[in-house]
């Protein structure tokens, strides 16, 4: 069981990676954003098989539908204006690109590896015990966990979050809306 | 019923802002013809959260929403600074309200919800609310900023977006570490955490990540090179508030947390140092060669919150209260000169050339540029003189060791006096070139306020440099835990064991 | 008399008054008639004198009783800043010298700039000049000091670059700006460095945060809270100001250029008074210079370095200006000698006296450039002596006395001489003795050139204007009898502590043997009557070293090649890659009309990817160097 579920893991793990370096890749934006879509899907799936229930299907309704959607309407809209081709034109910038993602990962392992070491006295140590901290973390993703959460300690940023998606309605609204110079 | 007592008594000032803020939607869309009568209902709001804010008791610390929402002197001064801010923006704002009538509404109250997220940014006291609060911030800073329908000004704003989403993408990175660690976004838990666990390196990359990314919001190195762009192209008053109000709130949440959170975390002022020098170099080099006034203002801001940095690098009292004297002139003084750039900006921008003989033709306006500029340029008498000596000063104090330091900071400002002095120079330049000005009486008031608050608070500074001393001790139990961690740290360098 | 010397701050205050009323009215009222600006200036300036006259006679009754006031203005942190003024020697004999010719320069500006349109803005900036000075000189602490530092500057840039339609005048301005700056820049460090050292005893003990009255004290507080090294590099940053100021070797590349500015400014500014105030505030800081005899040497050494310098450069200028300036620059490097040998008394009579006599000749060549339409090459002059008489005459009082005979040069020169043989440095000696020679030699070659032989120019010689005439006859009498008058008592009234005593029975002999000498080697060069040597001839044999002088020693150019260059090319490749990676194709066409095509468009377009590349990079960077430092530790 618990080599299935890491099996599982790793899979999702190795598709959320290919389908986003091919998200980049792509040389046709409907390419692109298949394997976004993809991409979400797979995360939702991760979610799912770390026991974050909530995460997972919000997650899949959220992105893996509603952002796709989205997007397929986009690329319709913009039709055959949309640009040619998607290829990373510039070598250079995509060396550099991969040199600094790679120094940047570097610098991240140093980092977490210590930490991460189960002998490690410092790693999730707040969390008690092993078990105890499998445990907590089992219950983070759950539905109650987060509604809780939201509607008790973290209230004024859920009311918060009411008024920006306001002003972002309305900031939307108003530059998609007529203007006087018509771009 | 004692919560909503206590929601009542602490988040007045909020609470206005909100309700402002629904109110100027619905006016928004009921009619768009709204534009005289809003205007007096704005700053009538403002004004009264402003008010509220004086009126809230600072002796004490406490807090809201279980702990996620501080009130301490310190919260609320930068909140009235935020609200003073937004005032004087929305006073500045005025030439671009009238020539664009029918979006009044909408302009004023993204402003509104813009100062709402810097509010609750700068007392938030989880990570949760500090991200939201900095998206809301943000989110409405990326509309204002695009708020001009014209090609440059939008490819300017999706620069604006991007380096944004990279920016906060930075930051939840390190809230997660932060999270991943101590199990709680809570500033003081994961402050005692840090402290009780060996979290020292972790907590240092982190630390580093949020600051990185918060140093979104003051234009400084590693996200510095949106400025230039969105302040030219952006509504004028758009820039003003991006260059001000933003910036404050972003100093005012990096302040808190180094030192109520990363308190201890000595390489987070490594860290801090080390972005004020080189964003301080860039900012200055670079406007030596700018012809475009406003992009000058851009560089010059970057190079401002690099100084600011630097001495909050320091970590003492009176590095602290000097940052904030500092935070205040900055201010001042961009007030002044952004509104004289709103009286001169015919929609082209304003650039040395178009500035030539303005001494000879309009002697006051003329005045209060020079007064800005060399203020900003930290001449004497001028208010910028002291805010540098206050903020050499501190970086004297904190010891001799940082002599080199120093040396530095006053080499930028020596280079920054040039391109300040291009821009006077070209006033007194004797061949006239054509200069349409634009006056309201607005535009007057929030020009002839910051002038004389330049020129007066330069000759006597004394009581704001008091003030800023107040607040800056109001902070200072912090400060204090932090020096005393700092001690343990320097006189035993291996503060955790790292395989 | 209390009561004027406790209002002795309107003599500082009335010309900042004056300034913004010109301003002001500058289009209204004032333009009405032009002689209200000049009237208000003068007015104010003959105030400040009959003031400074009072200051003057209470410092003589009350020798080593100064009189201080001070303000509080402002709290900075646990420091208290004041804002005073102090009489003592010092600063009245200062005032008196500054108030008396400005006073006189404003006069003959009247004249001399009448027919200019900015005649507004020149008595304007006259006023604001006079204002800082004033300010400087009464300042009663540092950070005071510091601040009408600034300002004076300020306005020597404003009045530098006031004809700002000649592109070199602005360049020039902006020298000036810069070279200052850096001296500033010195003296700022300094002053804190010295604050850092003497905390305590600013803290605890005295009443006026860096006070001059209390500087000795606080000395010697720095002194134990630091080593000898430690206390040199304060009291040398603090120097840099002084040095780029009074336009002392390396620094002095700008006064030369500063002569772009009307010549009444030059007179003013940068030959009697501002430039000046570097050895003033030399003097004013003598407390702390002195404990640090390695500084102390390097004054006496740049002040040597300089006089010589600037007197061979000025040997071959044919700018009448550029030669009197660098006459200033090597008679200031006399100041800086004297003072750094110790003979502190002799180096302040020497400011006195050059003050009125350099006043003196910048404007009688003023006088001479006004009325041959603005011809400043001296090649071009000769004979003026017949037409402008006055001018001739005391222009020859001026050269006399600078060089050294008799008149009141004689005395303070005698003076720094008898000095620097009483320190026993005789390397500095031979370079003073020299200087004189050279000093005498040039100032006669312009003497010669101008007023006697035959006229070799071309536009009509206009007759000075009786405005003119008279402050240059009321400058030759001081010119030619104070030192005379003042030089037995001047050592008692001006001094610190110590007395140079040792009058060398021979020493006045040979000096003026030595003048004497190089008037009669400069009459036989450049009098056309007497003329026995072609120029032409002694240059060929001294060709390298002519050149030498000519090119002011590779000074400039390697000021403007190397450093100018390389700062121009490393702002110039940095604006570059800004707008390569900002602005690399500003032409992009937004085709779609809807909003998302454009997001995509533009999301895609390079600018983009460069801005977060970089951003990326920054950041990459800091975590690396965390990454280190850590690495450091462990």
């Amino acid at each position: 069981m618990e080599f299935l579920n890491s099996a599982v893991f790793l899979i999702f793990a190795a598709m959320i990676i290919f389908s986003s370096v091919f998200a980049v890749f792509a040389h046709k934006i409907e390419y692109s954003v298949l394997s976004a879509v993809v991409c979400f899907l797979s995360v939702g799936a991760l979610f799912l098989t770390l026991s974050a229930d909530f995460i997972g299907a919000s997650q899949i309704m959220i992105y893996g539908v509603g952002v796709s959607i989205l997007l397929a309407f986009a690329i319709m809209f913009t039709g055959k204006d949309s640009p040619k081709s998607l290829y990373l034109t510039n070598p250079l910038r995509v060396f550099l690109g991969f040199v600094l993602v790679l120094t940047f990962l570097s610098v991240l392992i140093f980092f977490i590896s210590p930490v991460l070491d189960p002998k490690s006295d410092g790693a999730f140590s707040s969390y008690g015990s092993f078990a105890a901290q499998i445990e907590s973390i089992r219950q983070i993703g759950t539905a109650k966990f987060i509604g809780r959460r939201i509607f008790c300690d973290y209230v004024l940023p859920f009311e918060l979050l009411s008024l920006l998606l306001l002003a972002g309605i309305v900031g939307v609204g108003y530059l998609a809306g007529g203007s006087k110079k018509d771009v | 019923m004692e919560f909503a007592a206590d929601i009542k008594n602490l988040m007045m000032p909020e609470i206005i802002l909100f309700v402002g803020a629904l109110l100027l939607c619905f006016i928004g869309i009921l009619t768009d013809k709204a534009y005289k009568r809003v205007f007096s209902i704005v700053v009538l709001m403002l004004g009264l959260s402003f008010l509220m804010c004086l009126q809230l008791d600072t002796d004490t610390v406490s807090m809201a929403f279980g702990g996620s929402f501080l009130i301490s002197k310190f919260t609320v001064f930068f909140k009235e600074l935020i609200l003073a801010g937004t005032i004087s923006t929305i006073f500045l704002s005025d030439k671009y309200i009238k020539q664009n009538q029918k979006s009044v509404a909408e302009f004023y109250m993204l402003l509104f919800v813009a100062a709402l997220g810097g509010m609750i940014l700068v007392s938030s006291r989880d990570f949760i609310t500090m991200f939201v609060a900095l998206e809301t911030l943000s989110i409405s800073s990326y509309i204002l900023s695009g708020f001009i329908k014209e090609k440059n000004s939008q490819e300017a704003t999706l620069k604006y977006l991007v380096t944004g989403c990279v920016a906060s993408a930075v930051i939840l990175y390190g809230v997660s570490l932060l999270y991943g660690m101590s199990g709680s976004l809570r500033f003081d838990v994961i402050f005692a955490a840090i402290k009780s666990a060996s979290m020292f390196n972790i907590a240092a990359l982190s630390g580093t990540l949020v600051i990185s990314g918060l140093c979104f919001k003051l234009a400084t190195i590693p996200f510095y090179n949106w400025a230039p762009d969105v302040y030219e192209k952006s509504p004028l008053a758009v820039s003003a508030f991006l260059s001000t109000v933003s910036k404050v709130a972003g100093f005012g949440i990096i302040i808190r947390l180094v030192s109520e959170l990363f308190n201890g975390i000595w390489i987070l002022y490594l860290v801090l140092g080390l972005i004020a020098l080189v964003s301080m170099a860039i900012g200055n080099l670079l406007g030596l060669c700018e012809e475009n006034v406003k992009r000058l203002m851009a560089y010059s801001s970057i190079a401002h919150a690099g100084y600011i940095l630097a001495v909050l690098a320091l970590g003492s009292t009176l590095s602290l209260s000097s940052a904030v004297f500092y935070i205040i002139t900055y201010l001042l003084m961009n007030f002044a000169a952004w509104s004289c750039l709103e009286v001169l900006d015919n929609g082209d921008g304003v650039t040395t050339e178009s500035l030539k003989g303005l001494a000879y033709k309009r002697p006051v306006l003329a005045f209060c540029m020079v007064s800005a500029f060399a203020s900003l340029a930290g001449l004497p008498i001028f208010v910028g003189f002291f805010s540098k000596f206050y903020l050499f000063q501190a970086i004297v104090f904190a010891g001799f060791l940082l002599y080199p330091f120093l040396c530095f900071v006053l080499l930028n400002s020596l280079i920054a006096l040039y391109y300040y002095f291009k821009v006077i120079r070209a006033m007194f330049d004797e061949q006239e070139s054509e200069q349409t000005v634009f006056w309201s009486k607005r535009l007057a008031v929030v020009l002839v306020f910051s002038t004389v608050m330049v020129l007066l608070t330069g000759i006597f500074s004394s009581p704001v440099i008091t003030y800023s001393q107040q607040i800056a001790q109001s902070q200072m139990p912090a400060v204090i835990q932090y020096e005393a961690i700092k001690g343990t740290y320097f006189d035993n360098p291996r503060p955790i064991s790292v395989r | 008399m209390e009561l004027i010397l406790q209002n002795i701050w309107v003599v500082a205050i009335l010309p900042l008054f004056s300034f913004l009323f010109i301003i002001i009215g500058q289009k209204g009222f004032v333009h009405l008639e032009k002689k209200i600006s000049m009237y208000l200036t003068v007015g104010v300036t003959f105030l400040g004198w009959i003031f400074s006259v009072f200051a003057l006679i209470y410092a003589i009754q009350n020798q080593g009783n100064p009189f201080q006031e001070n303000f509080v203005w402002m709290y900075s942190g646990s420091l208290t800043f004041s804002m005073g003024y102090l009489i003592d020697e010092l600063s009245s004999v200062m005032l008196f010298m500054v108030t008396s010719i400005s006073l006189l320069i404003q006069i003959y500006s009247h004249s001399y700039m009448k027919e200019d349109p900015s005649y507004h803005r020149f008595f304007a900036y006259l006023s604001f000049f006079n204002f800082a000075m004033i300010g400087l000189v009464l300042s009663s602490n540092l950070f005071q000091t510091y601040i009408f530092w600034e300002l004076v500057g300020l306005a020597s840039y404003l009045l530098i670059g006031f004809w700002y339609k000649k592109n070199s005048a602005s360049k020039a301005a902006q020298k000036a700006f810069l070279v200052n700056r850096i001296g500033d820049f010195g003296l700022l460090l300094g002053i804190m460095g010295f604050l850092f050292l003497s905390y305590n005893f600013w803290f605890y003990e005295a009443d006026v945060l860096l006070g001059f009255s209390s500087l000795k004290q606080a000395t010697e507080v720095a002194l134990v809270s630091t080593s000898s090294k430690g206390f040199f590099v304060v009291a040398f940053l603090m120097f840099l100001g002084p040095v780029a100021k009074s336009a002392q070797f390396p620094l002095h590349v700008w006064l030369p250029d500063a002569m772009e500015a009307p010549t009444p400014v030059s007179a003013l500014i940068h030959a009697a008074t501002m430039v000046a105030a570097g050895v003033f505030l030399t003097a004013r800081l003598y407390p702390i210079f002195i404990l640090s005899p390695v500084l102390m040497q390097l004054i006496a050494y740049v002040g040597a370095i300089t006089a010589l310098l600037a007197a061979c450069m000025a040997l071959v200028q044919y700018d009448i200006k550029k030669a009197l300036a660098y006459s200033t620059c090597s008679q200031l490097g006399y100041m800086f000698l004297a003072l750094g040998v110790g003979a502190y008394s002799a180096g302040m009579f020497h400011l006195l006296i050059h003050a009125y006599v350099k006043a003196l000749l910048f404007l009688c060549a003023g006088a001479v450039i006004h009325s041959l339409s603005s011809q400043q090459d001296m090649r071009y002059m000769g004979g003026l002596r017949k037409q402008m008489p006055v001018v001739a005459y005391t222009y020859l009082i001026g050269c006399l006395s600078l060089s050294g005979i008799f008149l009141s040069g004689f005395s303070s020169k005698e003076q720094i001489l008898s000095g620097i043989l009483a320190s026993g440095n005789m390397f500095l000696f031979y370079i003073a003795l020299f200087t004189a020679g050279l000093s005498a030699f040039y100032i006669f070659r312009t003497y010669f050139m101008v007023f006697e032989g035959k006229y070799k120019g071309e536009s009509q010689v206009e007759p000075v204007s009786k405005v003119m005439s008279v402050p240059l006859i009321v400058l030759a009498v001081p010119s030619a009898v104070l030192g005379v008058l003042l030089s037995w008592c001047f050592d008692d009234f001006v001094s610190f502590g110590f007395h140079t005593e040792n009058h060398f029975v021979f020493l006045p002999l040979i000096s003026i043997v030595i003048a004497l000498f190089s008037v009669w080697l400069a009459s036989i060069f450049y009098w056309d009557k007497k003329k026995l040597i072609d120029t032409e001839l002694v240059k060929l044999p001294l060709k390298s070293l002519h050149r030498l002088f000519v090119e002011k020693f590779f000074i400039d150019w390697f000021y403007d090649k190397i450093l100018n260059k390389i700062y121009a090319k490393a702002a110039y490749v940095l604006s570059k890659f800004d707008r390569f990676v900002v602005d690399a194709s500003i032409d992009i066409t937004f085709q779609s009309p809807v909003a998302a095509g454009k997001l995509l468009n533009i999301v895609q377009h390079k600018k983009i990817g460069a801005y977060i590349l970089v951003s990326v990079f920054l950041l990459v960077l800091l975590c690396g160097f965390i990454m280190s430092i850590l690495n450091l530790i462990v």
